[in-house]
């Protein structure tokens, strides 16, 4: 309700414009009808549904509703996750990873635009896909000035342009200060800024001047104005002409006046990073939602009494009533969602809050609070089946649907069935003779050259959800091969 | 005009409460008024005393001796000094960050600033308003800022954000960067250039280079549009605005030549200029003054912390100034202080105290930090002095600004409590005519200092440390707080009887910590008494130290057992028998506890072997267990006093296999135990013993020879030397047996040894053997009195005499031995027309003497009893012995009361006169750290 509510200032039409045309230049996508029967469907944007489906058509979603109230299509394509939970994917509204090379070594590149920089085939979209991620807003990193141009992306696909969602989607913007310090790096980008101000000053003048010139007859009538926006400068132009929104990166409390000041001329997304809670006056002071980096929980030394104190940023935020977004870490327990939407929940944040924070609010910000962010009818076929809760550490992705189509399963997971072949392994060394099962396997082994493909469900499956048998076995054939 | 770099004042003007101070509501704000038992304002002006400082609204409104109207809450600071909050002239507060680029006019120091961050250290050095300054090192580095450093509204805490532009005129500025401009998209025309030097890169170049740069930014026409919005002007804005005199300069020089040069460019621009830590300005002091420029010194002298070149003589840094700002106000320049760079601000006034010490007059210094810092500043209208109008900034001082001891107990910015220092000493000093410590040492106009309910310090001229609590006593004599050697005080009420003592009693359990027949005794300055129920038979009663003025059971009770009060006066042939009988049961009882002790630690010992893969292996015991009684074989026990600071208790338990000694030694001192260490080697051959052990922290040897169960030896204690060690054999049974036969005698579940049974009977005698407590002996006939004294002499045990009728004769009962002997309350009689006077003969003897009152109600008598004793010939000092240092030493309390050392118990009695004079009185008694009776207000 709350991150509804949101909704209406933070759509940019140029952004919606911009994915339509996107996904309607992407074939591959509107295809087939696929019923998702679940035990439990977590909309996120309405109340849980037990036993329940989700009808995706053409790569929407039609139909959210109970299994008996809702008649699937005979044609249909039938994902059974009896047992398991559906939900929509993740979505991150900023993120540095994907890329070679986030940062471009000179500070002040406002023409760039990370598009150059995605690498489809970085294991980080794997890794989003074995979370439940399902589009990401891809950003320059923070060591910057006005880096460049973001982009949202699905972690899936053999090109850029297979991936893209939205293109153009921000500015990137930095206050974080390398070596010389907070003074300078506000000095710089308040410079910085002025500079494309002044640029268009000037822009302006000369073509005012040419149009009295030209009304005053001095330049031929037939004669246009050819010039355009320097290609450098243009999208930092859209950015003091908030035609674009800038995306802020404030590192701590401490830069948050200047972002406060920043925000008077530009239309501002801000990212916050840790050591907020001095400022959260500041940040409400914004009204706007803002961004969290991965790192939500940190500590601090109290000056007087030398006690070490544990904050959350996102409770700190919560309970000043600023409406967030959360995101995820590359690596390390911040790189999964149910840790976390756990960290929030720890510090006493409302469950739904929390899930939304990693759903709708960030759908919103990134400007597809209607393509995303939750299952409701008309959205994007995004959804996951989870093999338990989503903020249970013991719960699995088991598949992964984006716009109708599966695009990761747990069983095909090349990564995992490495993983788990050598857990197995180390499992039958370990057991004794005694045991059936393991003597059994062994025999296999022996016999087979490669005994690991034939069975991977199995081995993965005993581990994580206590021997269910593996469901998904309907979205085979949706691979990746069909494309 | 509209100044977007310069826009922090137009960020939204509603008050920011994040940082706000936790206010506590029983401290005033905004509107109030102040006791100041003195009142500086600010101005270097004489002091106000017992004035009146009103605050309305943040505001002050008026100071003086007018008293405030009626229902103002009032803040008390009437023993206190009050003084404006202090106006830091620099700072580096900001932490500002140098640009790359020689220029950088429009760096704000107040963008660096973390106005949320609390400023501790400023607020707790009293510090309210402070210079922020931008980075230091580049020709134009900036522009500093003047903020408060305290206060949950932003907005106003600015006072000024562009105070003034930096330049620099000092070595740092030729030392700049290359900068690397890349085009992004090079072309011919605008080519890729490699990294730019920046001028100036010599001294030679400064001048010109600034001259140049404020042409260049007045020659524009900064109001026309340009190419741009004219805001936008960040490089020559600001220039310009110093040149028009809406910026005053803030000139980096610290070489004389330096200092020409800046003084030679403010003539020329004809600009107001602040020299910034000028530490060679001696040299062209009377220029600056006729160019009527203000300066601003670090106090170049970090105390308390590494100098920086300090250590290397060959360093080459310019050698700053201490007197630099004495030289310079002397001349008439507008003078600011602040300490060096990494000083931190607490201890700001300790730099302007010794600023005072390099010769600025004290009046000035407080105005570099006052009146003349807000000056410099341009922030005078609004702080720096407690003028009617001005911010209610100001700081609550613990004394006199510039003393070392003072400290800032409260910071106050606009009417608001900063901060307040806790109070969480307990220091107490008593200031005295004169201090007698009972160990011989005497202080005119002396201090005791005590913390914690111990003595600090005992001393003359003793800094007194801040927050304590000073008790001023100038005609005053201090002698340690007496104790009584014998009395029943605590066992009896009013009309009830003493009852008998018994030596398993636990007297100091009866006792209570608040009885009133405490109050007495304490009022007449006994703050220990020894104390036991009435005598009778040959072993009475047990006797416990306890403190009449203590706070509660606790700390009341120095000693459970403190003494064991016997009787002996049987005379004849072996009559002492029956009290070495005594003496024997308890020696048993010692016995088997040592065993019991010895047994744990070798069980523990062996715990730990077993735990350890491969211990060495134990010499195998295969001889028979009653070994024949040789020389060496058993416990030895001696005592060793390290220049008498030292008290080490010696036990070492041998025995002797053929030529080689084994066994454990085991060294405690302080009533503290330590485990017994195995003897690494020894040897016995010939009457001489050899032994090496490990222990005080190092390898240790003891080389002697014994003769008749005295051990007479040399031991070398690692870094204590060679000390002489006298030890007696108390057990000629070894009890160093192997420990798993020791184990297996007495089995436990996992073979520890079960311990004696504590017979509280003989607990008493146990103290007195194990040397924690005196033994009592009244006896009067020579003889007893000879075989008592031979009977503890050789067992070593402390002993008190008393009774002792037949000493008055002469002493050769004692053969040479020194007892103390406890007397009182009679000690004058009149004897065939004579008076004698017991105490005075005994101490001519130089036997201790000790004062006991026997009384209950009327201890409080004992200070006179003894007082006419020296009425009768005692000596005071002996006096003063027996009712402190000789008493305490006798009853081994010698640790804990009895003399001022540092230490002792906080026990301490100041009297109006000498002690003695039946005229003085108590004024002030001191137990265990706390001023228990005050009779200063007594009228007698």
């Amino acid at each position: 309700m709350n991150a509804m509510s949101l909704s209406a200032p933070f759509l940019r039409s140029v952004l919606r414009c911009a994915v339509a045309a996107a996904i309607a230049a992407s074939p591959a996508f509107a295809q087939d009808l696929v019923a998702v029967k679940a035990s439990r469907i977590l909309t996120v944007s309405g109340p849980v549904i037990e036993d329940g489906v989700v009808l995706i058509q053409n790569g929407r979603i039609t139909k959210v509703g109970k299994q008996a109230d809702v008649e699937i299509p005979w044609a249909a394509k039938v994902l059974d996750a009896t047992g398991k939970t559906v939900m929509p994917t993740w979505v991150l509204a900023h993120s540095q990873g994907g890329m070679r090379n986030f940062n471009e070594n000179m500070q002040n590149v406002p023409w760039l635009t990370v598009g150059d920089a995605v690498d489809p085939a970085s294991p980080y979209f794997e890794e989003c896909l074995r979370n439940g991620v399902g589009a990401i807003h891809v950003m320059p990193g923070n060591q910057t000035l006005l880096a460049g141009q973001g982009m949202v992306v699905r972690p899936f696909g053999r090109t850029v342009e297979d991936m893209t969602i939205a293109a153009n989607t921000g500015m990137k913007m930095s206050l974080a200060a390398g070596a010389s310090g907070r003074l300078q790096q506000i000095r710089k980008l308040r410079r910085a800024i002025a500079d494309v101000r002044e640029y268009l000053a000037d822009f302006d003048r000369r073509k005012a001047e040419f149009d009295k010139e030209k009304a005053a007859g001095a330049i031929p009538a037939d004669k246009k104005w050819t010039e355009e926006i320097d290609r450098t400068k243009k999208g930092a132009v859209d950015l003091v002409q908030k035609k674009q929104k800038g995306w802020l990166y404030v590192p701590s409390f401490a830069e948050m006046d200047e972002a406060l000041r920043l925000a008077q001329d530009l239309d501002l997304q801000v990212v916050l990073g840790s050591n907020i809670d001095e400022g959260v006056g500041l940040v409400k002071k914004l009204g706007k939602p803002v961004v969290l980096d991965d790192a939500i929980e940190y500590f601090e030394t109290d000056e007087e009494t030398q006690k070490e104190k544990r904050f959350c940023s996102a409770k700190l935020l919560a309970d000043a009533g600023v409406p967030f977004a959360l995101t995820l870490g590359q690596g390390g327990p911040t790189a999964f969602p149910w840790w976390q939407l756990g960290t929030c929940v720890r510090h006493g944040i409302a469950r739904d809050k929390a899930i939304e924070a990693l759903t709708m609010v960030p759908a919103q910000l990134i400007g597809m609070g209607d393509q995303l962010g939750s299952l409701s009818e008309g959205k994007l076929g995004n959804l996951q089946i989870l093999t338990g809760d989503p903020l249970q550490a013991t719960s699995w992705v088991e598949t992964v649907v984006l716009e109708g189509q599966v695009v990761y399963e747990r069983s095909k997971d090349p990564r995992l069935q490495y993983l788990f072949e050598a857990e197995k392994a180390k499992a039958s060394k370990a057991a004794g003779p005694d045991k059936k099962e393991t003597e059994k396997k062994d025999g296999e082994k022996k016999d087979g050259a490669e005994p690991a493909k034939t069975e991977p469900a199995k081995a993965d499956a005993g581990k994580a959800d206590g021997g269910k048998p593996d469901a998904p076995k309907a979205g085979e054939g949706n691979g990746r091969e069909v494309r | 005009m509209r100044a977007i770099p310069f826009a922090r004042l137009l960020l939204a003007a509603a008050a920011f409460a994040a940082a706000a101070l936790a206010q506590d509501p029983a401290v005033p704000a905004r509107t109030f008024a102040v006791r100041c038992g003195t009142l500086l304002l600010g101005d270097g002006k004489a002091p106000l005393r017992d004035a009146w400082l009103v605050v309305v609204d943040g505001k002050v409104r008026s100071v003086g001796m007018d008293a405030p109207v009626a229902g103002t809450p009032v803040v008390d600071a009437s023993a206190r000094v009050v003084m404006p909050g202090i106006v830091a002239v620099d700072s580096d507060l900001a932490n500002a960050a140098d640009s790359d680029y020689q220029y950088a006019p429009d760096a704000l120091a107040v963008d660096q600033f973390d106005f949320e961050r609390s400023q501790l250290a400023a607020l707790q050095g009293g510090v309210t308003t402070a210079y922020l300054s931008p980075g230091r090192l580049r020709l134009v580095g900036g522009q500093g800022a003047v903020v408060k450093l305290a206060g949950s509204d932003l907005v106003a805490r600015v006072l000024d954000d562009t105070a003034a532009l930096r330049v620099n005129f000092a070595e740092a500025a030729l030392d700049a960067p290359r900068v690397f401009e890349p085009t992004a998209h090079p072309t011919d025309e605008d080519p890729l250039e490699a990294a730019r030097i920046q001028t100036p890169t010599a001294r030679i170049s400064v001048l010109a280079e600034l001259r140049a740069a404020f042409a260049a930014a007045t020659d524009k026409d900064l109001r026309a549009g340009g190419e741009g919005p004219a805001e936008h002007r960040f490089d020559e804005r600001p220039l310009a605005d110093v040149v028009k005199g809406a910026l005053p300069l803030r000139a980096g020089a610290f070489l004389a030549t330096d200092i020409r040069r800046a003084l030679l460019f403010q003539q020329e621009l004809g600009v107001r200029m602040v020299l910034e830590d000028p530490q060679e300005i001696a040299e062209v002091v009377d220029l600056a003054a006729a160019q009527k420029v203000a300066a601003t010194f670090r106090v170049p002298v970090r105390f308390g912390r590494a100098n920086p070149g300090g250590e290397d003589r060959l360093d080459k840094s310019p050698e700053p100034r201490a007197d630099a700002a004495a030289k310079a106000a002397a001349k008439g320049l507008l003078v600011g202080l602040a300490p060096a760079p990494g000083v931190p601000m607490r201890d700001y006034l300790m730099a302007v105290a010794v600023a005072v010490r390099h010769g600025l007059p004290a009046d000035k210094a407080l105005r570099a930090v006052g009146a003349d810092a807000a000056t410099i500043l341009g922030v005078d209208g609004r702080v720096g002095t407690l003028q009617p109008g001005k911010d209610a900034d100001f700081v609550v001082l613990s004394g006199d600004p510039l003393a070392v001891g003072t400290l800032v107990e409260q910071t106050w910015v606009d009417g608001e409590r900063a901060y307040a220092r806790k109070s969480s000493s307990t220091a107490l000093a008593i200031r005295a005519g004169l201090i007698h410590d009972g160990a011989g040492r005497s202080f005119r106009n002396g201090v005791v200092l005590m913390q914690d309910g111990r003595i600090k310090a005992v001393g003359e001229d003793l800094a007194i440390p801040y927050g304590a609590q000073v008790v001023d006593l100038p005609q005053a004599v201090v002698t340690p707080g007496l104790i009584d050697a014998f009395s029943h005080l605590g066992l009896a009420g009013e009309g009830m009887f003493v009852p008998p003592g018994a030596p398993n009693q636990r007297v100091h359990d009866a006792i209570a910590h608040d009885d009133p027949m405490f109050v007495p005794a304490l009022r007449e300055g006994i703050t220990t008494v020894l104390v036991a129920g009435k005598d009778g038979g040959p072993v009475s009663g047990r006797v416990a130290a306890v403190k009449t003025g203590a706070a509660d059971h606790a700390s009341m009770t120095v000693r459970p057992i403190a003494g064991l009060r016997m009787s002996h006066d049987a005379i004849g042939p072996d009559a002492i028998r029956g009290f070495a009988e005594q003496i024997n049961r308890g020696k048993q009882y010692v016995e088997a506890w040592r065993k019991h002790e010895k047994d744990l630690a070798d069980w523990q010992a062996g715990k730990k072997a077993e735990s350890q893969p491969a211990p060495a292996p134990q010499p195998t015991e295969d001889k028979p267990e009653a070994a024949p009684v040789d020389p060496l074989s058993g416990v030895w026990e001696g005592d060793l006093d390290v220049q008498g600071q030292i008290q080490l208790k010696f036990t070492l338990d041998l025995k002797l296999a053929g030529n080689k000694v084994e066994g454990t030694i085991k060294i405690s001192f302080g009533g503290r135990e330590v485990p017994a260490q195995p003897i690494a080697g020894g040897t016995f051959e010939g009457g001489k013993l050899k032994l090496e052990f490990r222990g005080m922290g190092g390898s240790a040897t003891l080389e002697g020879t014994i003769k008749d169960d005295v051990l007479t030896s040399k031991i070398t204690l690692g870094r204590m030397g060679d000390q002489d060690l006298i030890a007696r054999r108390i057990s000629k049974s070894s009890g160093a047996p192997a420990p798993r036969r020791a184990s297996a005698s007495k089995p436990d579940e996992d073979g520890k040894p079960k311990a004696p049974k504590v017979d509280e009977g003989l607990e008493p005698l146990r103290a007195a053997i194990e040397k924690r407590a005196a033994l009592v002996v009244r006896c009067n006939r020579g003889a007893a009195i000879g075989d008592v004294v031979e009977l503890l002499e050789k067992e070593g045990i402390p002993y008190v005499l008393t009774g002792v009728e037949d000493l008055y004769d002469g002493a050769a009962p004692l053969k040479g031995r020194k007892p103390a002997v406890l007397v009182g309350p009679e000690t004058v009689f009149e004897d065939k027309g004579e008076l004698k006077n017991v105490a005075s003969m005994l101490a001519d003897m130089d036997l201790p003497v000790l004062f006991g009152s026997g009384e209950c109600k009327n201890a409080k008598l004992l200070p006179l009893h003894a007082a006419y004793s020296v009425r009768y010939g005692l000596s005071p000092a002996d006096a003063l012995a027996g009712m402190s240092s000789a008493t305490a030493r006798a009853f081994r309390l010698d640790d804990r009361v009895g003399t001022l050392q540092k230490g002792k118990d906080a026990d301490l009695v100041a009297f109006s006169g000498n002690p003695f004079e039946p005229q003085s009185r108590v004024l002030v008694v001191v137990c265990n750290g706390r001023i228990v009776v005050d009779r200063r207000e007594d009228k007698q």
